[in-house]
C-alpha cells in the first residue's frame, strides 16, 4: 500500500523528508491549475490531486508513526535497563539520544533516583514537568520524592536559610526539654570538659 | 574531612560514652602495635564509629578491660580488646590519612613533611590490607578528575566520597555486609563529602581553590550570604542525605544494642550540620550589632 502512495508522487521509498515536501508541492501546484481545464482533463486532474492529498498525508503520518514507535522502542529499552538494575547501561543509552524530550528527561530522574543522586533526580523531573505540565506520572513521581524526604525528617530539620531554631524548639509540646537549650549546652559543654580533662589530666 | 562523624553529645548514654571511648582505644593500641607508634597521631573518633559498626553488625563482641599506654601511662583506663577487626579498621584509618595529606598536597602544595611522617605506616598496611590502599587512592583519582574538570553537580561530586565509603565498608563488613549497610556508608561519605566543603566554603573562596558549592551556587563572600540565597536547595541536598541514611539504617541487621550507632546516624549527623549553618548565624548576629 505504502508503495502505491510513494509511486503517485514518483518517489523512491527511501526519499528524505525534504524530497518528499518538493514533490508534493509540485504535483499539487500542476494538478490545481490543470482542475480548471475543461472536460475529462478536468475531471483527471480534480482525481489526482486527491489522491496526491491522501498519499502525502498518508506517508507523513506512517513516518512520524515510525519514529515514535523507534522512539517509544528505545525508552522501553532504557525502562527494562533500570528495572534489571543496570544503571550505567541505561545511562549510555540516554547519552545516545540527540533529541531530549519530556519523557527523557523522566528517565535520566529515574536513573539518577536509583542512583540515590536526589538533587538532580528532583532537577531533572522539575524540567520534565515544565516540558509536559499535563502528564500526571511525572506530577506523582515529583511529589513521591519530596514526601519521602520530609517524612524522614519531620522533627529535627528546620529551615536552614537563615532560621534555624535550637534545638529544643523543633520538638512537639510534650517532648520539650525542660530548660531548652541551656540544658543542652550546659550538658555539652561538660561533655567537652570530661574530654578535655581526660586527655590532660588523667581524671578517670 | 576527618573529626564529623560524631554523637550527638546530649543524646548519648553513659554506656555508649564509655563503649565509644573504649573502641577508641582500642584502634589506636592496634594502630601502635601493627603499623608504628606515630600513625597513632591520625586517629580520630570517626574510626570508632566503624569500630563500633562493624563490631556490632558482624556480631562480635568486645572485652573492655582497664589498661594502660604510651599516652595515659599512670592511670589506667577502660579500652577494648584487640581483634581482627579492629586492625582492619586501623588500616582504613591509616590508609585515609595517608591520601588525605597526599590530597592536599595535590591541592595546596603543603604537607609533604606530614606525609613522610606517615609513609612508613602506610607502607606496612600494604602487607595485609592492599585493597584498601587500592580502594581510597582510586576514589581519590576520580574525585581529583572531577575537581579538574570544575564539576558542579553536587550529586557527581559527593558520590567519589560515598562509594569510597561504600567499598571500605563492603571489605571492612565482608559478608555481612548487604545493601542497607552499604547504603548507609554511601549516605555517610557524601555527607562528610559535603558537610567538609560547606565548612570550608569560605576558606576555599579566599585560596581560590575548588569547592562544589561555589561551582553549584556562585561565589558569595561568606557561608551565611550563600545560604540566604540558596538555602533552600542546600536545606534539599542535605535533607536526602540525612533521608537515605534514615531508611537505609532502619533495617540494619544488629547483633548487639545500637544506641550508639543510630545516635550517630541519625542525630550526630544532623546536629553537626546544624552547627555549621549555626555558625553562620553567630556571625550574622555579631554583624548586625545584636551580640554583646
Amino acid at each position: 500500500m505504502t508503495n502505491d502512495f510513494y509511486s503517485i508522487l514518483g518517489l523512491n521509498e527511501n526519499c528524505s523528508d525534504e524530497e518528499l515536501e518538493n514533490a508534493y508541492r509540485t504535483l499539487k501546484e500542476k494538478y490545481s491549475e490543470d482542475r480548471f481545464l475543461e472536460g475529462e482533463a478536468g475531471n483527471e486532474a480534480a482525481r489526482k490531486l486527491t489522491e496526491i492529498e491522501t498519499a502525502y498525508r498518508e506517508i507523513i503520518s506512517e513516518r512520524k508513526e515510525s519514529e515514535f514507535s523507534s522512539q517509544a522502542g528505545c525508552y522501553s529499552d532504557i525502562e527494562g535497563a533500570i528495572k534489571r538494575g543496570e544503571l550505567s547501561e541505561a545511562q549510555k543509552m540516554l547519552d545516545n539520544f540527540n533529541e531530549r524530550n519530556a519523557e527523557w528527561h523522566y528517565l535520566q530522574s529515574v536513573v539518577f533516583y536509583k542512583k540515590n543522586w536526589t538533587n538532580e533526580s528532583k532537577k531533572q523531573l522539575e524540567i520534565a514537568m515544565q516540558m509536559d505540565p499535563s502528564n500526571q506520572k511525572y506530577k506523582t513521581s515529583y511529589d513521591k520524592l519530596n514526601a519521602k524526604i520530609n517524612s524522614a525528617n519531620e522533627k529535627n530539620f528546620t529551615d536552614y536559610s537563615g532560621n534555624a531554631s535550637p534545638r529544643g524548639e523543633a520538638y512537639e509540646d510534650a517532648d520539650r526539654q525542660m530548660g531548652g537549650d541551656g540544658c543542652m549546652e550546659f550538658c555539652c559543654q561538660m561533655a567537652i570538659c570530661n574530654i578535655l580533662l581526660n586527655c590532660c589530666c588523667n581524671c578517670r | 574531612m576527618f573529626g564529623y562523624v560524631k554523637p550527638d553529645l546530649p543524646y548519648l548514654y553513659l554506656k555508649d560514652d564509655r563503649l565509644y571511648k573504649a573502641l577508641y582505644c582500642g584502634v589506636c593500641k592496634s594502630i601502635g602495635n601493627n603499623f608504628g607508634q606515630r600513625a597513632r597521631l591520625g586517629l580520630t573518633y570517626d574510626i570508632a564509629f566503624l569500630s563500633a559498626f562493624a563490631h556490632n553488625i558482624k556480631g562480635a563482641d568486645v572485652e573492655i578491660k582497664k589498661e594502660r599506654c604510651v599516652a595515659h601511662p599512670l592511670v589506667p583506663r577502660f579500652m577494648a580488646s584487640r581483634d581482627e577487626i579492629t586492625e582492619v579498621c586501623a588500616a582504613v584509618n591509616v590508609a585515609l590519612v595517608y591520601y588525605k595529606i597526599k590530597d592536599d598536597i595535590n591541592d595546596r602544595g603543603r604537607g609533604r613533611v606530614k606525609l613522610a611522617f606517615f609513609k612508613r605506616a602506610w607502607k606496612k598496611t600494604l602487607k595485609k590490607y592492599s585493597a584498601v590502599s587500592e580502594i581510597v587512592e582510586r576514589n581519590y583519582d576520580d574525585l581529583r578528575a572531577l575537581e579538574r574538570a570544575c564539576e558542579s553537580r553536587i550529586d557527581a561530586v559527593g558520590d567519589c566520597f560515598g562509594n569510597m565509603m561504600r567499598e571500605l565498608g563492603e571489605y571492612v563488613l565482608g559478608d555481612a555486609s548487604d545493601k542497607n549497610s552499604s547504603d548507609t556508608f554511601y549516605f555517610l561519605g557524601k555527607w562528610i563529602y559535603l558537610i567538609d566543603a560547606l565548612d570550608d566554603y569560605e576558606k576555599d573562596g579566599k585560596r581560590g581553590e575548588y569547592n562544589p558549592f561555589r561551582y553549584a551556587f556562585g561565589e558569595y563572600k561568606t557561608l551565611s550570604e550563600l545560604l540566604k540565597n540558596h538555602g533552600q536547595e542546600i536545606t534539599y541536598i542535605f535533607g536526602g542525605v540525612f533521608a537515605g541514611l534514615k531508611n537505609s539504617s532502619k533495617n540494619l541487621k544488629w547483633k548487639f544494642n545500637h544506641d550508639l550507632i543510630i545516635n550517630v546516624l541519625t542525630k550526630g549527623v544532623e546536629a553537626v550540620t546544624l552547627d555549621v549553618f549555626k555558625k553562620t548565624q553567630k556571625d550574622n548576629k555579631k554583624s548586625n550589632g545584636e551580640e554583646r
